[in-house]
């Protein structure tokens, strides 16, 4: 199989690619609450409020998805079935890992291209969408996201990662970020995945970074 | 025939492990060709979630049971609750389904809990006389507890998708929260009872006014949550999807400000991770508003219905067929995704049995509960042999007498309406 290391550079691409995310994400959450928080002061309070508010909430929440889906894909962390990489053979799995990755790759490709479509048309009429933004801008992030998702698996298929059993992490991939804080948040931050954006686990992703180990003293009765 | 093929290579490509969202993609697609609706359906489906206000209490629920989960919130109520129950007969089996079933409801049954808690209490149940196939059982089985019980993600999200399906007698999001209720404490209930009977004797501990001052005390800015949370819909200032909001400000302000649990520099991450989380059922749920959209127009529920109807008479085989089916996929597929593709189908047909949906999306909610722990794929049970080291099948073992505790829930559950919808 073609896998090989990441060269630094794609290592930095990588890390730079994820820190972006993550600003994203944050910007639009903080500004999501911050504007709902603000909708429910300004009506109890004296009747008022932003006229666009909950619009902006919901289409900040349809960035935030559509980028978090980004993350997701380049984490692989996508829910999915997980009978092959379970129960399948390593051989098995990376030949499935390779087709269903080049299956995504051509979806994700045909949503980015009819969402091409979708924009045009609201783009000609003029369609509003939050205050004075055009809905075809609101409606933007989904070719982005479908298109760089559908590079994201394209290249999945052609160089699967160098270690294709981070694909087992699939329906508990969602877990393994909570299960690295749980125990202390400070220390999982420490111990995050270095910026491959595949979790370097070979043990099936449930809680990578945490051993199974006694509670402290203090929480004993 | 060309679209008989692409079904089968789409079925494939999910057994295989494509991520779902692309496996329902690509159904809705098929579905469209083959009906002859312009493919662009189903990308304004995606865009169509921004049309559903309630969908914005996930992120901000999600967010901050992430934040809980990244603080140390499952010490204080793992203390707070056993100074409470602790002194019962197998008062820390008690202590064990109340803090899980609670800590479920916050973060999600997501495995945080059977992680987080799992790896506090089972130690301690061992260590005070518990079995230690019991105790391994318990924190397993009980990683879901809590799933019906509100702010759980996964009942919020049952009753956007079954009001958007607008099947059966309309409901408010209020009566479904109410209706959760009953049959958690009854789940509750039982689990207790053959807990005190397997092993009521093992040492109690003593009640202790300090200890429950001093628990009160360190969860004392965790407390009001319930009330941040049900008080504000329930006393009309807010609508859902703000009182999402404000307790996302709240949790935020109590985990970083106060408590300090959470440092500033681990904030993204949790936002992050909370995010993607979010980004990947919400995505699934926009692929499946196309899909649904699709049998809606080729009717495939109401041809379901009618199939079903030459075949099983009654309600009561009915609802036999549906938890046969719901705990089969309730341990292959993610509770999230089983949601946005099975109710579409079943509930129509449910409603064509009678069934209200209320106590039908708490049917589906308690069958998916035992999903997660069901042998051989239930996922809580590889996070325990995993998080607890046990092998798989010592695993299993431990879960059965629990799973069978929990049947006879599920039955009580299905069969009187009563548990759920009393209040309706």
């Amino acid at each position: 199989m073609a896998q090989r290391e990441l060269t630094r550079f794609e290592a930095r691409l990588d890390a730079a690619l994820r820190a972006v995310e993550t600003a994203l994400l944050v910007t639009l959450l903080a500004t999501m609450v911050g504007v709902a928080t603000y909708q429910i002061a300004a009506r109890n309070l004296s009747y008022t409020g932003l006229a666009w508010g909950s619009d902006l909430v919901h289409v900040g929440m349809l960035w935030a998805t559509m980028i978090g889906a980004v993350a997701a894909a380049r984490g692989n962390s996508h829910i999915s079935i997980d009978l092959v990489a379970r129960f399948g053979g390593p051989r098995l799995q990376q030949v499935a890992a390779r087709i269903t990755a080049l299956f995504a790759a051509v979806l994700c490709g045909a949503l980015g291209w009819y969402a091409i479509d979708v924009i045009k048309v609201d783009y000609e009429y003029g369609t509003p969408g939050v205050a004075a933004v055009p809905a075809w801008v609101c409606e933007s992030i989904i070719p982005i996201a479908a298109a760089i998702m559908a590079v994201t698996y394209l290249l999945r298929a052609i160089w699967p990662p160098v270690d294709v059993s981070s694909d087992v992490a699939s329906v508990d991939a969602p877990i393994a970020p909570q299960a690295e804080q749980a125990p202390d948040a400070e220390q999982a931050l420490a111990a995050t995945p270095p910026p491959n954006g595949n979790e370097p686990v070979e043990e099936p992703s449930v809680a990578p970074t945490q051993e199974p180990q006694p509670p402290s003293p203090e929480r004993q009765p | 025939m060309m679209i008989w093929a692409g079904a089968a290579l789409v079925v494939l490509m999910a057994l295989l492990g494509a991520p779902l969202f692309v496996v329902i993609l690509a159904g809705a697609m098929l579905g469209f060709l083959a009906t002859g609706v312009p493919l662009s359906s189903a990308a304004l489906s995606v865009y169509e979630i921004t049309h559903q206000p309630l969908l914005v209490a996930l992120p901000f629920f999600t967010f901050a049971g992430y934040l809980m989960a990244a603080a140390k919130s499952s010490e204080r109520l793992m203390a707070l609750t056993q100074a409470l129950f602790g002194w019962l007969p197998a008062g820390l089996a008690v202590v064990g389904f109340v803090a899980f079933a609670l800590f479920t409801a916050l973060t999600g049954a997501s495995g945080v809990t059977i992680v987080a808690l799992g790896g506090l209490l089972l130690p301690m149940l061992v260590k005070s006389g518990f079995p230690q196939r019991f105790s391994l059982g318990l924190v397993t089985t009980s990683g879901s507890l809590g799933l019906l019980l509100v702010p759980s993600v996964p009942l919020i999200l049952y009753g956007i998708v079954a009001q958007q399906l607008g099947e059966g007698e309309p409901f408010a999001l209020e009566e479904l929260f109410i209706a959760g209720v009953g049959p958690l404490l009854l789940m509750l209930a039982l689990l207790s009872v053959y807990a005190i009977w397997a092993h009521g004797g093992v040492p109690r501990i003593r009640f202790s006014k300090t200890a429950l001052w001093k628990a009160v005390v360190a969860a004392r800015w965790e407390l009001p949550l319930p009330v941040v949370v049900l008080g504000g819909i329930y006393s009309g200032y807010f609508a859902i999807s703000e009182a999402a909001a404000v307790t996302a400000i709240y949790v935020f302000i109590v985990e970083v400000l106060l408590y300090r649990d959470v440092k500033w520099r681990a904030l993204p991450n949790v936002t992050r991770e909370a995010m993607v989380m979010v980004g990947s059922i919400l995505l699934i749920l926009g692929m499946a508003l196309g899909f649904t959209n699709y049998l809606v127009d080729a009717e495939v529920p109401q041809r379901m219905f009618a199939v079903m109807q030459e075949h099983v008479s009654n309600k009561y085989m009915f609802l036999i067929l549906l938890n046969i089916l719901l705990l089969a996929l309730g341990a292959i597929l993610d509770i999230f995704s089983a949601i946005v593709i099975m109710v579409p189908l079943l509930l129509p047909v449910a409603v064509g049995y009678g069934i209200h949906p209320v106590h039908f999306g708490i049917i589906f909610l308690a069958n998916l509960e035992i999903g997660y722990f069901t042998p051989p794929v239930g996922i809580n049970l590889f996070i325990s042999s995993y998080r607890f080291d046990r092998p798989m099948i010592e695993v299993y073992a431990a879960c059965l007498p629990f799973m069978a505790v929990m049947l006879i829930a599920l039955l009580l559950i299905t069969y009187v309406p009563w548990f759920s919808v009393w209040h309706m």
